[in-house]
């Protein structure tokens, strides 16, 4: 009975020393493309700034996890989680079948949708209506494969959703396809294209962002969901919405 | 005169190597290396055609666009090169000083900051296609360079040469056009073909102002199929078939040439 | 016959050449008349190239006049082109275009400058080849030709123009000795048709045949002028006694 007692209290002792060892804050790194405003940018101190990286840093906070964020390149950044460059990707990465094949992801954390962006000029409404014409968008996004369903529209990629917005301004190209809040940002907010462009129709697909992880990474998952939960029950991104202006 | 030292100078290219018939290693590397390549692209389109016959088949016409680029911008930059090697060596100050600063200016500027510029800045004041843009920027560029090459070839030609054309009562322009250039050309031959090759693999640069090219169809393939490392194995194998091909070519025209002699 | 009747083709005065601090012409005036054959001797160095390639302004003088024909080198109206249409000109490296044949040669500044059609041109350029001994040559490059074969090319090249003055500078110092005789053959044959000639060469014996005037230079000066009976037997400067002394 003795030993019974001085083994329980010594798994208890144990346990307490494990679970203090899970409880203190693991570092991860966290890949981000700094270059599609409001949801991650560079501010113009340098440092990157934006819903994705308030969120990000909230959730982490709730999952006891000690983040720290790098600003990497669209193109190629899920062949880094991948190779085990970063741990994660935050970088409004819409969910969608053929990534969750490759790479594994959190429950959703923003609803969005993809949304066309014209010259004020342009009478077209939406994509359909530009056929013959080039629309832009950037590599690798659910945006280019927008385009890339309506037969008839060439589809121009770029490296940065910004770039084809200059390219439009520059007449080379008729539209731009990104996502509503982006495109929000880049027509309506920023002073050089807001006398030139204008959105048009509705937001037309459906879709949600989600935090990327290495396919297998279950622990990493469990842990940011866990983050996720605690920051949606507090009603912190909601705050943060407010904060960088999302509907 | 020290013709034979200044002839070494102006082998300057930094392309792919271009086989001669005497450099027996040489020509077997580009052997193992051309053919290499071209039953690896075999092999793997045959045996895993999911993902790499689907690459094979979504980038062709970015090679097509990468010709494009190439072609236009050595075409261009021959004959900038053409214009600026002459204003290098004009008597002419005015002419002179604006070529040479020019090659100075040019010479200084990574080739990627051009492109971006070009691109950026000649779109804010006329409209110009993207590729062509990517050709403007690419034989400004390499025009600088040609400029040097076309300068260092006419300086090779011996100095009796223009003397024993003017002494026959030649003006400057009928000595360059009859008498020195049909020299330089063989002298400056080598080194355009070197530069040539050089373009060839920087024209992979405009992918940056989306120019839908091999390397960028190549990029768009793997963004959305995540397969990068069997896409770029794909993309280097045809874009070192390209330059080893016409390095080949560019070989085969030299010894044309010196045959000819 | 007086020479001093006669025209003069060149007339050069006082004319200064420097390189840095160096004079490698020092106030030299010649006079070449219509018809005659002038040969310039002395040291290497002592400014006689450099006298030649002066009165073609393939060398810029720094003072003094030259005019050659009639026409005065240095006036900006002129056009030194059409004065070197009539000045041909014959160098020690002979400097045929190694990219054209042996008839090209000929008939290139024929069509180029004198604009003569190109059955004009090869005419004459068979007819020069033939005086010169090698209109077999006429389809090769001047590559596979000998370096005498090479400079009566050279010379038949400056005849095309039909020239009213020929320069020759050094035309046999680049030969081995033994093609020295056939190209001063052609020019034996030149100076009998009457061709006015200035000649820089160390051939004295040439000169001694074919001269009416030498003409001693040294240290950029002229410093001895006379018939060749003069110059070779009797020559009155220093200097000239003691460069006749080491060549003959």
């Amino acid at each position: 009975m003795k030993a019974l007692r001085t083994l329980t209290a010594v798994l208890a002792l144990g346990l307490c020393f494990v679970s203090a060892a899970f409880a203190a804050p693991k570092a991860i790194t966290v890949a981000s493309d700094a270059t599609w405003p409001p949801m991650e940018f560079v501010d113009a101190n340098k440092k990157i700034v934006g819903f994705d990286i308030d969120f990000m840093t909230a959730v982490a906070k709730e999952a006891g996890l000690q983040v720290t964020f790098k600003n990497t390149a669209w193109d190629g950044i899920f062949a880094g989680v991948e190779a085990g460059q970063y741990d994660a990707i935050i970088s409004s990465v819409t969910i969608t079948p053929e990534r969750q094949a490759k790479y594994d992801f959190t429950n959703p954390y923003v609803q969005i949708g993809q949304i066309l962006v014209v010259p004020k000029a342009e009478k077209g409404a939406k994509i359909a209506d530009l056929k013959g014409k080039k629309v832009g968008a950037q590599i690798g996004t659910t945006g280019a494969m927008e385009v890339k369903k309506v037969a008839g529209v060439e589809l121009k990629t770029y490296d940065e959703v910004g770039l084809a917005f200059e390219d439009m301004a520059a007449g080379r190209i008729a539209g731009v396809v990104c996502d509503e809040p982006t495109a929000i940002t880049y027509a309506l907010q920023k002073k050089e294209y807001s006398s030139k462009f204008k959105i048009v129709g509705k937001s037309f697909t459906k879709e949600a962002y989600g935090i990327v992880v290495k396919k297998g990474n279950k622990d990493l998952v469990a842990q940011l969901n866990k983050g996720i939960a605690a920051v949606q029950k507090k009603k912190i991104d909601t705050q943060l919405k407010k904060k960088w202006q999302l509907k | 005169m020290s013709t034979e030292a200044k002839k070494q100078i102006i082998d300057v290219g930094d392309g792919a190597a271009i086989p001669r018939k005497s450099d027996r290693g040489l020509f077997t590397a580009w052997r193992i290396a051309f053919f290499g390549a071209i039953g690896t692209i075999f092999y793997l389109a045959y045996t895993k055609p999911d993902p790499y016959l689907n690459i094979l088949k979504f980038v062709p016409d970015g090679i097509a666009v990468t010709f494009q680029v190439t072609l236009g911008a050595i075409v261009l930059a021959i004959v900038i090169g053409l214009v600026t090697g002459l204003g290098r060596i004009s008597k002419n100050r005015l002419f002179n000083g604006a070529a040479s600063l020019y090659v100075e200016v040019i010479r200084g500027i990574p080739l990627l900051v051009q492109i971006f510029y070009i691109y950026y800045a000649l779109g804010t004041i006329v409209k110009v296609p993207a590729v062509l843009s990517a050709i403007i920027a690419m034989a400004v560029c390499y025009g600088a360079y040609m400029g040097e090459v076309v300068r260092a070839g006419i300086e090779s030609i011996a100095k009796g040469q223009r003397e024993a054309a003017l002494s026959l009562g030649m003006n400057g322009r009928q000595t360059m056009i009859h008498v020195i250039l049909p020299q330089a050309v063989k002298v400056i031959l080598p080194p355009v073909g070197n530069e040539f090759i050089a373009l060839l693999k920087d024209s992979s640069l405009v992918s940056i102002i989306a120019v839908a090219d091999l390397l960028r169809r190549g990029r768009e393939y793997a963004s959305e199929s995540f397969t990068y490392f069997e896409t770029y194995t794909i993309i280097a194998l045809i874009y070192l078939i390209i330059t080893l091909f016409f390095s080949k070519i560019i070989g085969v025209m030299e010894e044309r040439v010196s045959v000819n002699k | 016959m007086s020479i001093n009747s006669r025209r003069k083709m060149v007339e050069a005065k006082e004319i200064i050449k420097v390189y840095g601090s160096f004079r490698a012409l020092d106030r030299v005036s010649l006079d070449v008349f219509d018809g005659e054959k002038v040969v310039i001797i002395g040291p290497s160095g002592s400014g006689k190239s450099t006298l030649l390639r002066s009165i073609n302004r393939l060398e810029e003088i720094d003072r003094g006049t030259i005019v050659v024909d009639g026409m005065d080198l240095y006036d900006p109206k002129t056009d030194i082109s059409k004065v070197r249409e009539e000045v041909g000109m014959v160098f020690q490296s002979f400097n045929l275009f190694p990219h054209k044949t042996v008839l090209e040669n000929l008939t290139l500044a024929q069509i180029v400058v004198r604009k003569r059609s190109k059955h004009e041109a090869e005419e004459k350029a068979m007819a020069l080849l033939e005086r010169v001994g090698l209109a077999a040559k006429a389809k090769s490059y001047p590559g596979k030709l000998s370096g005498g074969q090479q400079q009566r090319v050279a010379i038949a090249r400056s005849l095309a123009m039909d020239p009213k003055l020929m320069l020759f500078d050094e035309p046999t110092s680049a030969l081995d000795p033994e093609m020295i005789g056939e190209v001063l053959d052609v020019m034996k044959d030149l100076a009998k048709d009457g061709m006015t000639m200035a000649v820089v060469t160390h051939e004295m014996g040439f000169a001694r045949e074919v001269a009416d005037r030498v003409i001693f230079m040294d240290a950029g000066r002229i410093v001895e002028e006379g018939t060749p009976e003069h110059f070779f037997t009797a020559p009155t400067h220093e200097r000239a006694k003691l460069f006749l002394s080491q060549i003959l």
